[in-house]
C-alpha cells in the first residue's frame, strides 16, 4: 500500500471520527446539559467539514501525481 | 584486474533500492516498513485489547471525560491531522522535483509533532498535580502506557524527520528517487503513528 492510498484511508478515519465525535457531544449534552460536550460537538463538526473539503480537492489531485 | 574490480562492486549494490521488486511490488524500504507497522499493529492491539479486558471485567470504570484534558487532546488531534497532510504534501513535492517545499512541509511535519509532545507534557504534568499516577487506578495505568507508548513512537518520528531535515536531506544530490521514496517510507510510518492517536483519542478520552 502506498502513502497515498493509506492517506486517503486516513482521512476517511478522520472524518468518520468527527462524525462520531459530533454526535457524542449531542448525546451528552442531552444527557447531562454539559455545554463543553456541546462545544466538542461544534470544533468536530468544523474540523470534519475542513475535512470534507481538503478531501474533495486533494484526493483528486493526489490520483494525478 | 580493475574490471574485476568494478564488476564486483555491481554485483554487491543492493536491489530494488528505488524501483520494486517484481514479485512483491515494492522496494526493500517499503516492505520494511509494512513489516515493521504489522508488529506495531500486535502491539498496540494488545494493549488495546487488555483495555477492553479490564474495562468489561471492571464493576465500575472512570470516564476520561470527566477529569481528563480534552481540550489540549482535541488540541493534539487536529495538530496530527494537520501533521498527515504536510507528510504527504512533502512527500508529493519531492516527487514533483521541489526540495525547497519538500523540506519545508517536512518542517511543518516537524513542528506538529512539537508541539503534540508539548501539550502531552502539559497534559502529563496536569495529571501528576492532581496526583494521578500509573499506580492510581488501572484507568491511570491504562491511560498512561498506551498515551507514553505513542508519544515515545511521535518521539520517534521526531528523530526520523530530523534526519531527513538536515543530514539525510544530502541522498537528494546523489539518489533524488531514493531520498522521496524515503520520505514516503517515514510518512506511512507517521500516518501510523497518527492512526493510532484516533483510537486513543475517543477510546480514553471520551468513552
Amino acid at each position: 500500500m502506498s502513502l497515498r492510498i493509506f492517506h486517503v484511508i486516513f482521512i476517511t478515519l478522520c472524518i468518520a471520527l468527527s462524525v462520531y465525535v459530533a454526535i457524542w457531544g449531542v448525546r451528552e449534552f442531552i444527557a447531562s446539559k454539559s455545554w463543553s460536550a456541546l462545544g466538542l460537538t461544534a470544533v468536530f463538526v468544523v474540523g470534519g467539514a475542513a475535512l470534507v473539503a481538503y478531501a474533495g480537492k486533494a484526493f483528486r489531485k493526489l490520483r494525478d501525481l | 584486474m580493475e574490471a574485476h574490480a568494478h564488476g564486483a562492486a555491481h554485483e554487491l549494490q543492493i536491489p530494488y533500492n528505488v524501483h520494486p521488486r517484481p514479485d512483491t511490488g515494492l522496494y526493500n524500504a517499503k516492505l520494511g516498513i509494512w513489516l515493521f507497522l504489522a508488529s506495531e499493529v500486535m502491539l498496540f492491539g494488545a494493549l488495546f485489547s487488555s483495555l477492553i479486558l479490564l474495562r468489561t471485567g471492571a464493576p465500575t470504570w472512570p470516564r476520561g471525560w470527566t477529569f481528563l484534558n480534552v481540550p489540549l487532546a482535541t488540541v493534539n488531534t487536529f495538530v496530527l491531522i494537520a501533521s498527515s497532510v504536510t507528510v504527504v504534501l512533502a512527500w508529493a513535492n519531492l516527487r514533483l522535483g521541489n526540495l525547497k517545499w519538500g523540506r519545508l512541509f517536512i518542517a511543518g511535519t516537524l513542528l506538529c509533532a512539537v508541539i503534540f509532545l508539548v501539550n502531552k507534557g502539559f497534559e502529563y504534568h496536569h495529571e501528576f498535580e492532581m496526583h494521578r499516577y500509573p499506580r492510581t487506578s488501572n484507568f491511570m495505568a491504562v491511560y498512561f502506557t498506551m498515551t507514553g507508548l505513542h508519544g515515545l513512537h511521535v518521539l520517534g518520528g521526531v528523530v526520523v524527520f530530523l534526519y531527513f531535515l538536515f543530514p539525510g536531506a544530502k541522498m537528494w544530490k546523489t539518489d533524488r528517487a531514493r531520498y522521496t521514496n524515503r520520505i514516503e517510507v517515514a510518512g506511512l510510518y507517521w500516518h501510523f503513528v497518527d492512526l493510532v492517536w484516533i483510537f486513543l483519542f475517543p477510546t480514553l478520552y471520551l468513552l
